[in-house]
């Protein structure tokens, strides 16, 4: 309790601000802790899927269950669900997205990680043009150019003289709302989940350092809070990464598909 | 499908308002007329649009 009354209100950054997120440069201007931590994270899926399928066998051993489940869940749940008897070829990158966002975000709840690199928007914009990348591209080669942009400017069933009113809308909505919408929602997850944790974390400092019994008490709630919403931002972390992936295996699921 | 509707109807009055609204600032239309009609015309449109690609 002694050290946690040397820390006055002075000691603690407070209120928290968008000015946490950007940390101080480990190594030059190109290499941050977020560089560090999509590194690791890249290392660590690598080597997961290398140790967990060295030597697989018919009968799988314990390691291999475990990362034939992962792969299992995408490839299932996910790419066939979703795509339908097509889906296996989209399995392994929707398995690697899944993986990359899901490590990503989960650094957000990890002692000393303790932020995601998601929370800056930059890392879901680069997912989600990948992602628009392989729907566009997909459904252009399946369809043809001409085809494809008709298939999703030109609702079927529809009167000629409302087109005119009609594609504007089509056309914001199909290719440039999906990959806005498809990283602003990890980023602002991955950003409010942090800030949160930052507002009770040292809010509860703040309070249990004040003096007053009744704000001490305060405090100690506040740690509490702390504690469930970690546990609340880690089901957010699988629970994102998951909805990027579906989200991403529908788009690719409308490309391709034959005429609605 | 959730997604794919409030996308349609983001877009909808979004398209819509804001070609209202040039057109307010165009031609000097009082009191946002453009775009308050654009908003209402691009939802309804949105809402044309969901029935049409969603419904049944």
């Amino acid at each position: 309790m002694s050290q946690l009354a040397t820390l006055t209100t002075s000691d603690i950054p407070w209120p928290p601000s968008t000015g946490d997120f950007f940390l101080p440069d480990v190594a030059g201007p190109w290499i941050t802790k977020f560089t560090i931590l999509v590194w690791l994270a890249v290392a660590l899926i690598i080597a997961f899927f290398m140790l967990t399928q060295r030597n697989a066998k018919i009968v799988p051993s314990k390691s291999q269950w475990l990362g034939e489940s992962v792969y299992g869940f995408v490839r299932d749940g996910v790419a066939k669900d979703v795509i339908g008897h097509d889906g296996a070829k989209f399995a392994p990158y929707l398995t690697t997205l899944f993986c990359f966002i899901a490590v990503t975000n989960i650094y957000s709840i990890i002692p000393t990680a303790q932020i995601s690199p998601n929370s800056h928007i930059a890392f879901p914009i680069v997912l989600a043009v990948i992602s628009w990348v392989i729907f566009n591209v997909v459904g252009i080669r399946k369809h043809g150019f001409g085809h494809y942009v008709k298939m999703n400017l030109v609702p079927p069933g529809v009167p000629k003289l409302l087109l005119p009113l009609l594609i504007p809308i089509e056309f914001i909505s199909t290719f440039l709302l999906r990959p806005v919408t498809l990283s602003v929602r990890l980023f602002a997850n991955m950003f409010a989940g942090h800030l949160i944790l930052l507002v009770f974390t040292l809010g509860g400092f703040l309070l249990v350092g004040s003096g007053n019994i009744g704000l001490a008490v305060a405090g100690v709630i506040s740690w509490g809070m702390a504690i469930a919403l970690t546990i609340f931002e880690a089901a957010i972390a699988l629970l994102q990464a998951y909805v990027f992936v579906m989200l991403s295996a529908s788009y690719i699921a409308g490309a391709i598909a034959d005429e609605h | 499908m959730g997604w794919t509707a409030l996308g349609y109807l983001i877009a909808g009055s979004g398209v819509w308002g804001a070609i209202g609204w040039g057109i307010d600032a165009y031609f000097g239309v009082p009191k946002h007329i453009g775009l308050l009609t654009g908003m209402i015309l691009g939802m309804f449109l949105a809402v044309y649009l969901i029935v049409k690609r969603m419904g049944t």
